[in-house]
């Protein structure tokens, strides 16, 4: 009761905080923030193995180093150019087939590749390096993108090298001269 | 008379200062302060299963930068020769050829080394992180030939940088 009392008296004395600085403030800081913002594009890495140096073409002598390092072949495809910087085929080369194989676009290589990596997950075997010889004049975002197919692929260990030109067949010996 | 009518019309700075420093907080989450050692002129190729940086707390990263070089007229890319950058603090330099770019290369690998020690160098740990930052314009001659020059330097391993495209699968 008495407390009840002795609060009707109490004077209202309202605390007067200063916003208006603190606002100017805000705002000031808010306009820098907006100023120096910039969306960066989101970036993302692609971790690779490094080719073998000093050598423009992997040659018989890389790849017997890989297979020295390895003790298994590494599937390879090949990727020569159509001479403008894009794609002509894709050559997958792989050690249980005799012949490469061609596919004429990317989307048949990726079932292809998905398959050799799926059979070794199945089988607890691990997935071999995938070895991507490109021919030179190929634009780099094609590259990129078969990297990553290779990634998505199930390939962990990816290198990109320079292709090599095929191996010239062994000419067959001239038929004696029966004359 | 005119004061007490001023005083009820005083408006209420509080939710406006409250919404205000709401936003600061969002910009300076959000911010990108240019830390990395990018040539804003590269425009990167995109991967959709490219991911975040691979590395150890300790890993210095090496950027190098790959702009292919186009004629003024034409506006045609060289297959020749590309423009490789690279940045000392917050200076950045320019390669045209990969002599000099191994010869950074070396500089920085020496450091590396001499900073790791002997133990940790010897278990293949301590060697910078090397990220390659082409643009999509590049001839894979352009980053063959970089990718060669790090090697023989005496790093195994490069990271490759592209713009993650959510698009893409993976």
């Amino acid at each position: 009761m008495r407390h009840r009392h002795r609060r009707v008296h109490e004077t209202h004395t309202k605390p007067d905080l200063p916003i208006t600085p603190m606002l100017d403030m805000s705002f000031q800081l808010l306009a820098f923030f907006v100023i120096t913002y910039k969306p960066a594009t989101l970036e993302g890495s692609l971790a690779m193995s490094l080719p073998k140096p000093g050598s423009d073409t992997p040659s018989q002598q890389v790849n017997s180093e890989v297979l020295e390092d390895d003790k298994e072949q590494p599937v390879m495809v090949r990727v020569p150019s159509n001479g403008s910087g894009l794609i002509l085929a894709y050559e997958l080369n792989t050690a249980t087939a005799a012949e490469p194989i061609r596919f004429p676009d990317s989307d048949k290589l990726l079932v292809e590749l998905k398959s050799i990596a799926k059979a070794k997950i199945d089988a607890k075997e691990p997935v071999p390096k995938l070895e991507y010889q490109f021919a030179p004049d190929i634009n780099y975002q094609f590259v990129i993108k078969q990297l990553d197919e290779a990634k998505q692929a199930g390939f962990t260990k990816v290198t990109p090298t320079l292709i090599s030109e095929p191996k010239a067949k062994p000419m067959a010996p001239a038929a004696p001269d029966l004359k | 008379m005119s004061a007490p009518a001023d005083a009820a019309h005083e408006p209420d700075l509080t939710p406006l200062l409250d919404l205000v420093l709401q936003l600061v907080m969002f910009f300076m989450l959000v911010v990108h302060f240019e830390s990395e050692q990018r040539n804003e002129k590269v425009q990167l190729p995109k991967a959709g299963i490219a991911k975040g940086l691979v590395k150890n707390d300790k890993d210095r990263i090496l950027f190098i930068n790959l702009l292919p070089q186009k004629n003024e007229q034409t506006g045609e890319v060289s297959r020749a020769s590309a423009l490789i950058t690279v940045f000392e603090g917050t200076s950045m330099k320019e390669y045209t050829n990969q002599i000099q770019l191994r010869d950074y290369l070396n500089i920085e690998f020496e450091k590396d080394q001499r900073a790791a020690g002997t133990a940790v160098w010897s278990s293949g740990k301590g060697r910078s992180v090397v990220v390659l930052r082409a643009d999509k314009d590049c001839t894979f001659r352009h980053v063959y030939d970089t990718m060669s020059t790090i090697k023989t330097v005496g790093y195994s391993e490069v990271q490759l940088r592209a713009q993650v495209d959510k698009t893409s699968g993976g």
